[in-house]
């Protein structure tokens, strides 16, 4: 159910606004004057879509516009004004002051549809860029873990974990990444270990 | 009711509505309910004079008159309206006189509509 307001001091205006956005769809809220409309988008949880008069006592339109943007700042926000068929100079004036669209009274059914579908596809690309982000700076913080300065033991490279404790680096960064492990012997190692244990099998050989 | 009493152009509502007649006839009663009141605030911004009172009680009778498709009394409407914009206050009685013969011209016509249904 997507929330939507509604502010208009033409009682016929509302009634048409909020009759013609499907009661299936929409969640309509209606207001008659600027400063209601200012608080109703002020509040937490406010509808993301909003359809305001441009004449209105109290505050006008734009100047709604303004103070939303200002004072409750959201990506997620899409803003309609409603324009006289006489003040299209005006629109200019109306986009500057935040809205992200205007319809011109009196409204025709299918195009306020159409313009409301546009606002309703702009909230849920901002949607999903708001998430992606999310998950982004979520991926970047445990990046940052790692970049960070590492207290390392210079002799046995044992990592010091938050908490004092010194851990074998494997388990440190499959801790802090995505990064797993799988074990081996690398060549000069081997060559090293090989030695070792011809060395020690000649020196612990069992008496004959 | 002959043609030219027409002052509501209901085609052209049902071509912007949708054909939603349910919500034609609340617009038409939601009218006659408010059209007083919004005489009276216009009838007393003319009084007094006060240009801003005036453009914007005229701004609402012609968003209302826009709805009905009722242009005759939506240009009466503008007609006060700009008359305001510009403060040309010694027009309003005139404007306002226009405007308010338009209105009652409509509800007239919005009764009888409603009585003969």
């Amino acid at each position: 159910m997507m929330r939507v307001l509604v502010a208009d001091d033409d009682r016929l205006s509302a009634a048409a606004l909020q009759r013609t956005l499907p009661a299936d769809t929409f969640a309509v809220t209606v207001v008659n004057n600027g400063a209601a409309a200012l608080k109703v988008l002020t509040e937490p949880d406010s509808p993301s879509l909003a359809i305001l008069d441009w004449m209105m006592p109290e505050l006008d339109g734009p100047e709604v516009c303004r103070r939303v943007r200002a004072e409750a700042p959201r990506p997620d926000r899409y803003l309609i004004l409603l324009t006289s068929r006489d003040a299209r100079e005006d629109i200019v004036v109306g986009l500057d002051a935040g809205a992200d669209d205007y319809l011109v009274k009196p409204f025709h059914r299918g195009e306020l549809l159409a313009r409301v579908s546009v606002g309703m596809r702009m909230l849920e690309l901002q949607k999903g860029l708001a998430d992606r982000v999310d998950e982004l700076q979520k991926a970047l913080a445990q990046v940052k873990q790692l970049r960070g300065l590492l207290p390392i033991c210079s002799y046995c490279k044992a990592i010091r974990s938050d908490g004092d404790y010194w851990q074998q680096v494997e388990g440190y960064i499959a801790q802090h990444s995505e990064a797993q492990f799988t074990h081996g012997i690398c060549p000069p190692c081997y060559e090293q270990m090989s030695k070792e244990l011809a060395e020690y099998a000649k020196t612990h050989r069992s008496p004959v | 009711m002959g043609e030219m009493t027409v002052l509501a152009d209901v085609a052209d509502m049902r071509r912007r509505l949708g054909n939603d007649d349910e919500l034609i006839a609340e617009l038409f009663q939601l009218f006659l309910e408010d059209y007083p009141s919004q005489l009276d605030t216009l009838r007393a911004a003319v009084d007094s004079r006060g240009p801003d009172a005036v453009r914007r009680a005229a701004h609402v009778v012609k968003s209302s008159a826009g709805n009905l498709s009722a242009s005759r009394v939506a240009d009466a409407a503008a007609a006060l309206e700009d008359a305001a914009e510009r403060n040309g206050v010694p027009a309003f009685d005139e404007l306002f006189a226009e405007l308010a013969n338009q209105l009652q011209a409509l509800a007239a016509e919005l009764h009888a509509r409603r009585s003969a249904q």
